[in-house]
């Protein structure tokens, strides 16, 4: 074996993904040759100490109990989104009244069947619907829908 | 399970997998926590998506290795190692032969300071392969880079933190 064949094969070798043939082959160069076997040596002191490196110990306990700010920040986003959902409902209200309103002056008995018409009308989605669906809009998406709505003015 | 639930037990799972890449990569305990409950508000955002997902780990991973590189660069924390004029200085302790005489608390503190000097490249793909153990294929979809770029930079960031520690005397010097 060659020291660059071995320099190719000396990472699986370490993590024992080497088929035996290969470990036979790399194990006998890690005997003749000082310069690789020096490498191998450096590699797995390296990677051991690196792995003596501790992280600040944190419990699961900890864990269960920090999940709850990222529910808390999710439903401050929530209800930022139920905002612009009440805005945009608003702003929809306010154009179909100016519409209905204008409607008057070419004929009353329209706005009387637009009136029955809306009161008989049901909302395709429950409010819970709305909401929910409106969770899975990004915000820019929100905003896309907002922007619309003020064109529409 | 509920949505909540299944999240739940997602994050009670890899919150500690995850807090433990970023603060290798951050090196500081708060700023880890941070990465870590922006990783998972951005994961719970996007659940319905997230959900179906074989393997949400990758994606966790990848969503906490950017955050942590943002963080990095932000801090102006990356730093190229150009170890201009340490040549001299290395060659006179290594003679010393350090290893022998300092702790192992003294060789974790340097080896420390040495994943901190790799490039972002090297730095990730050390921690993600030796500290949470990940295979070369796992970190190449994490990364969407090829097997064997990871492969590469890995053998060059073990060269790299031993040529360093051998320059600090903190190993010995025959290459
Ligand atoms: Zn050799």
């Amino acid at each position: 074996m060659r020291c660059k064949d071995f320099e190719k094969k000396v990472l699986d070798f370490i993590d024992d993904k080497t088929n035996i043939l290969e470990k036979e082959k790399i194990e006998q160069h890690i005997e003749e040759c000082e310069k690789c076997r020096n490498l191998y040596m450096d590699f797995i002191f390296i990677l051991n100490m690196s792995k003596k490196i501790e992280l600040p110990k944190l419990s699961e306990d900890y864990w269960k109990s920090s999940i709850k700010s990222i529910f808390e920040e999710k439903n401050s986003i929530k209800f930022l989104k139920v905002a612009y959902v009440a805005v945009s409902f608003f702003i929809l209200f306010s154009i179909t009244l100016f519409l209905m309103k204008s409607n008057i002056y070419f004929s009353k008995e329209n706005v009387l069947i637009n009136k029955l018409d809306l009161l008989n009308h049901e909302l395709p989605f429950s409010e819970e619907e709305i909401i929910d669906n409106v969770d899975y809009m990004k915000e820019e998406e929100i905003e896309n829908v907002l922007e619309l709505v003020f064109e529409s003015f | 399970m509920n949505e909540r639930e299944n999240f739940e037990d997602c994050y009670i799972k890899l919150a500690n997998k995850i807090y433990g890449v970023a603060y290798k990569m951050v090196n500081n305990h708060q700023d880890a926590l941070d990465i870590v409950q922006e990783v998972f508000l951005r994961a719970y955002k996007n659940w319905n998506n997230f959900k179906g997902l074989s393997k949400i780990s990758t994606y966790l991973y990848r969503i906490a290795v950017n955050l942590s590189y943002d963080f990095l660069r932000k801090k102006n924390k990356l730093r190229k190692v150009e170890n201009i004029g340490f040549e001299n200085w290395s060659n006179l302790v290594s003679s010393v032969k350090f290893e022998d005489c300092i702790k192992d608390e003294e060789i974790i503190e340097e080896i420390k300071k040495e994943i901190d000097n790799l490039t972002e490249k090297q730095k990730v793909i050390f921690i993600l392969k030796t500290y949470e153990e990940l295979t070369y294929e796992e970190i190449a979809s994490i990364l969407r880079k090829r097997v064997g770029t990871i492969k590469a930079t890995y053998f060059q960031s073990l060269q790299k933190l031993r040529e360093n520690l051998k320059k600090k005397g903190v190993m010995k010097n025959e290459m």
